[in-house]
């Protein structure tokens, strides 16, 4: 059984993936304009400025909104279907929606505005994100 | 006015056989193509002095090979892009800047893949951009675009049922398509029974895979006159206007595209609006973004579409008539070059070449597609990313 993608975390990210391995949620802020940005990045794509800081985000959003993986094109989530992706707007980071899967029971409870909070499993080198309704 | 709006015309058109599995490399399939809409323009391989192609995935040949396969002793441009399906009309747009510049005097685009009988896996590794959403489960393009569906469904009530109306009106378009892969005939009921693949898309919301090639031809509008066929005129083209597919920048959230700017930008370029348009052939991978596409190239208002497809309007003798070939969801998967091929034969003298008429088109719905006064036709690609409007000669 294939297992799934891991994420190559790469110069931009791994700040990200650091944050993850120690349970944190985090997202990249520029100290000049003070805007987030999404994905990672080494200029502010607002203001142009040169670096990021990285802020702890306290890990909880809404769903803005989603999808329901019913059959798997990737066979690393043959064993996982039906399962939820979701665009998940994060607190704390204004403008950054990331995307994340979503657990509920059923797998159709999700819905648009729904509040969720984050969680992390370890998978070996990387730690994966993944969201609950709370 | 754009200042090439008018300079440049589409002479020749193209194909292969649409089918699961071509014995054939696509090489094969490319030159066929190539030959075809080279003839149909009436030139000689030796009139082509540029070659434009786009891809995803890696499922082409690049144009170098094209070039020798035709035997061309000159060529003077070549271009690739990695855009998919979102460049099929900017790969038309780039052939008549070519044209335009002075560069070349007939470019062939084509698009030639075996999508079907030889579909890659998804690589076992997410990186870059993608690490951000593979691990997480996003390998098809149905769950890379779907939220923008589901999106629209919560803010405009938009369902499934809505969706079926566009399958079914574009399988219905398909019948009248001897090029067609789907000719069963498709009821709502149809649409309704298919199973979920990924949510909000049901199998007949999906797009169809396929082996082949299309490809035409692009000429200067003074040199166009005496082609075969009559040329089809381009008026107005749109390229790569895409931005932040996630909707946090250039679009208000999800539930809209960037069509809806490129839009804007085609009709200034084109001095129209969406009334002067006679047929739209919108880039359909999945039914709802469809339309979406719809929207944002104003065939309905901001959350209107469905009820436009609800009362046929986007039938072959509706107002806004749609995907008049059957679009990727029935007639092939040409990642959109088909969609133009569609309206330049709705737009030549002849009208459509390959429906079931015998002699003159009668637009009697058994057998003949060809649209009543077709002048005005707008093509779109993936999420409205490139865009052309073409008119017949004499307009
Ligand atoms: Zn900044």
């Amino acid at each position: 059984m294939a297992a799934p993608p891991l994420p190559t975390p790469d110069h931009d990210s791994q700040p990200f993936w650091d944050g993850a391995k120690a349970g944190r949620l985090s997202a990249q802020r520029c100290p000049n304009c003070g805007r987030f940005r999404w994905p990672p990045a080494e200029y502010c794509p607002h203001c142009h400025h040169h670096g990021g800081d990285w802020v702890s985000l306290p890990g909880t959003g809404v769903v803005q909104s989603f999808v329901i993986v019913h059959r798997a094109f990737d066979p690393g989530f043959e064993d996982k279907v039906p399962y939820a992706v979701a665009h998940i707007a994060l607190d704390g980071a204004d403008g950054v929606a990331i995307i994340g899967n979503v657990l509920t029971d059923p797998v159709d409870a999700i819905a648009i505005g729904q509040r969720v909070a984050v969680e992390f499993v370890d998978s070996g080198p990387i730690s994966m994100p993944r969201f609950k309704p709370i | 006015m754009q200042a090439i709006s008018n300079r440049t015309a589409i002479t020749g058109i193209g194909w292969t056989a649409f089918t699961r599995s071509a014995d054939r490399s696509v090489l094969a399939l490319a030159t066929d193509a190539s030959l075809n809409a080279i003839d149909d323009a009436g030139l000689q391989t030796r009139d082509i002095d540029g070659i434009v192609t786009y891809f995803h995935n890696q499922d082409t040949i690049a144009p170098r090979q094209l070039v020798q396969a035709l035997g061309l002793a000159d060529c003077s441009y070549q271009m690739m892009s990695a855009l998919g399906g979102g460049w099929a009309c900017a790969a038309v747009a780039s052939a008549a800047m070519a044209i335009h510049a002075g560069l070349c005097r007939n470019v062939l685009v084509f698009r030639a893949m075996k999508g079907q009988s030889e579909k890659s896996l998804p690589a076992r590794i997410a990186a870059g951009e993608d690490q951000w959403s593979r691990p997480f489960g996003i390998s098809h393009a149905a769950a890379r675009f779907g939220p923008h569906v589901t999106a629209h469904m919560e803010r405009y009530g938009t369902t499934s049922v809505d969706f079926g109306h566009l399958a079914v009106t574009q399988r219905a378009h398909a019948r009248l398509n001897r090029k067609s892969m789907m000719t069963k005939p498709m009821t709502i009921d149809d649409h309704q029974a298919s199973p979920w693949l990924i949510y909000p898309f049901r199998l007949l919301d999906t797009c169809l895979r396929s082996d082949g090639a299309v490809a035409i031809v692009v000429s200067a509008a003074d040199r166009a006159r005496d082609s075969r066929h009559g040329p089809v005129h381009i008026r107005a083209m749109m390229g790569g206007t895409l931005t932040n597919q996630h909707g946090t920048l250039g679009t208000p959230g999800l539930w809209e595209l960037y069509a809806h700017r490129a839009g804007e930008k085609l009709y200034a370029g084109a001095e129209m609006t969406p009334d002067d348009v006679d047929l739209f052939e919108l880039y359909d991978p999945f039914t709802g973004i469809c339309l979406m596409h719809m929207e944002g190239f104003g065939m309905a208002g901001r959350g209107e579409a469905a009820a436009r497809l609800r009362a046929g309007d986007a039938g072959l003798d509706g107002p806004i008539p749609l995907n008049t070939h059957g679009g990727l969801l029935s007639e092939a998967y040409m990642h959109g070059l088909g969609h133009v091929v569609e309206a330049v034969q709705q737009l030549r003298p002849g009208g459509v070449r390959d429906d079931f008429c015998e002699g003159a088109h009668d637009h009697d719905r058994a057998h003949c597609r060809q649209i009543r006064d077709a002048r005005v036709g707008l093509v779109c690609g993936e999420c409205g990313d490139s865009s052309l409007i073409l008119t017949c000669d004499g307009f």
